[in-house]
């Protein structure tokens, strides 16, 4: 079973999942932290019980979780009493951790204790790190949410590297497609979107985030095919 | 502009461990820098793209080249919490900048060379109580635990033990409280939230304070289930320092570091029967309240460390995260 961590608005997400469901793919959604079923025991980790759906699951039957959510937040949580969901949102992100931390199946991302989908780095970490994977920065922006207005949409170039394949990468050189890898595997991540700009010939990094666009059938289709290469072994240890 | 090897300290005035390690710098005539988060609005930091350990930070009293920064000490609270309390005149515009500014710290205490204590990757292994437990495992034995939002799950793993307590998942701060029979009652609200059980086990309390290699024991005394309450559970409650044996002491200063931590707060219990658990690792302890009992140099040695940085302090962060 694929278990995609996610939430209702995650309309990409949420769409694959529906259209794995003939496969066994679940999305764990916020409201499911909310139903009786689960158990966890950390000196047992592989006797532990999720409850996914409605539907009580071993964990020994998860094959791969595709991670959607960097933290639980209060919004997320609308079943929850407003006064609580401060409080429940922090609980429940902490023991997302510890349950997604003890599976030992393939993980697009292992989550890390600031991100429960892969490393919380900042714009700067991932620039630093691109500059050690060998890339040449491109101009910065002032901060993410404007980095797509600041820069020309024609001249973004998003690639995602999943496992050890490097996608939307047909314009770039193969220079460029190695040090994808190589930030890719610097920063722990088997899935990771880069944008990079488009500077003459060249291409310079802008910036990444440990996810990718799950709305790309190329980019599913070979997310599903490296967890189905991946995932001969499931489940807790 | 200072440009010789240079202290950061970056928290609170008038928190007593932040004081207490100013006061020590100053007293020894270590050059330091203070970023107090009340005055954050009035810091600004700019560090170089691509290479963050390079840039200057500016606070009112004094600029500072990045690079020059040797070693740090954090202890950071929640800035959103400190600043909505402040006047009105810094505004929005106030919070962002103030936002702006600890995350480029955070970055560049993440990535510099210099000795942090601690980096808030390795800090942020206590939000989650049973994440943090699983790597306590490697080094000490840990209370069983179950985390459930079922009313029966929590009913059998209860029943398995003498007594259970429980207490919080996340880093949120909780009383530990030992399960009575009205706690009982409320289980079918298990299913709102992931709660955490543990087994209750009896014995004495010692906090064990890490400072890189030294460690500073102290033994606790209480007839509460959680020490730190004591006081307003109207329980008996005394600190005194004492010896502990050396494997244990080894045991924390190796729990201390694979967590990625320079300075912590080992939490352990001995039982009747010798057995030493561990609870927790405190990774911003607040070590000033324990000298105040038992006058042990935990202050003195963390200055030492912090104009004295141990060898290879950088690979030490990259194995601690």
């Amino acid at each position: 079973m694929i278990v995609i961590v996610t939430e209702p608005d995650d309309r990409a997400a949420v769409e694959l999942a529906a259209r794995l469901s003939d496969d066994g793919a679940r999305p764990l959604l916020p409201r499911d932290l909310s139903n009786a079923g689960w158990r966890f025991e950390c000196e047992a980790p592989e006797a532990s019980t999720a409850c996914i759906g409605g539907e009580r699951i071993p964990c020994s039957a998860i094959t791969a979780v595709i991670g959607r959510l960097p933290v639980l937040l209060p919004q997320h949580l609308p079943h929850i009493a407003s006064a609580d969901r401060d409080y429940v949102a922090q609980e429940m992100t902490a023991f997302l951790l510890a349950w997604l931390a003890a599976l030992q199946c393939p993980m697009f991302n292992r989550p890390t204790p600031c991100n429960l989908m892969g490393p919380a780095w900042q714009s700067s970490q991932w620039r630093a790190a691109a500059v050690r994977a060998g890339f040449q920065l491109a101009q910065p922006v002032p901060d993410r949410a404007s980095e797509c207005a600041a820069v020309a949409d024609d001249a973004i170039v998003r690639i995602t590297v999943v496992g050890n394949r490097v996608l939307g990468s047909s314009c770039v050189k193969n220079e460029t497609v190695s040090c994808a890898v190589r930030l890719a595997r610097s920063a722990g991540c088997d899935l990771v979107t880069l944008l990079l700009v488009r500077s003459g010939a060249s291409y310079g990094f802008l910036d990444a985030y440990p996810s990718a666009d799950l709305a790309d059938e190329t980019v599913c289709d070979v997310l599903l095919e490296t967890i189905a290469a991946t995932s001969n072994v499931g489940g807790m240890p | 502009m200072m440009d010789d090897g240079m202290i950061l300290l970056w928290g609170l005035s008038g928190d007593d461990p932040f004081d207490c390690i100013a006061a020590e710098l100053q007293r020894r005539g270590a050059g330091h820098v203070v970023v107090d988060q009340r005055n954050l609005h009035c810091v600004s930091i700019e560090a170089a793209d691509g290479d963050p350990g390079s840039g200057l930070l500016r606070t009112p009293e004094i600029e500072v080249r990045l690079e020059s920064i040797t070693a740090a000490y954090l202890r950071v609270y929640d800035v959103r919490t400190l600043l909505s309390m402040n006047s009105a005149e810094e505004g929005n515009g106030g919070l962002e900048h103030a936002l702006r500014t600890e995350r480029t710290l955070s970055s560049w205490c993440e990535q510099g060379t210099a000795l942090v204590v601690n980096p808030p990757t390795a800090m942020s292994t206590n939000n989650s109580k049973p994440y943090q437990a699983m790597r306590i495992r490697e080094f000490f034995r840990v209370p069983s635990t179950l985390i459930t939002t079922d009313r029966e799950a929590a009913e059998d793993f209860c029943a398995r033990f003498d007594a259970a307590i429980y207490k919080s998942v996340s880093g949120v701060r909780s009383i530990v409280e030992r399960l009575k029979p009205e706690h009982r009652e409320r289980f079918a609200d298990l299913r709102w939230c992931p709660t955490q059980f543990q087994e209750y086990v009896p014995g004495v309390d010692y906090r064990v304070h890490v400072v890189g290699s030294d460690t500073f024991a102290c033994r606790i005394e209480t007839d509460a289930d959680d020490y730190r309450y004591a006081g307003k559970q109207g329980a008996r409650r005394t600190i005194t320092p004492c010896t502990i044996p050396e494997s244990i002491a080894g045991r924390a200063v190796a729990v201390s570091a694979a967590l990625g931590l320079h300075l912590a707060g080992v939490d352990l219990r001995c039982t009747p029967d010798g057995d030493w658990f561990c609870f927790e690792v405190n990774p911003s302890p607040e070590f000033a309240f324990y000298a105040s009992w038992t006058d042990q140099p935990i202050g003195d040695a963390l200055a030492t460390m912090l104009l004295d940085p141990p060898n290879a302090v950088h690979e030490r962060n990259v194995i601690g995260q």
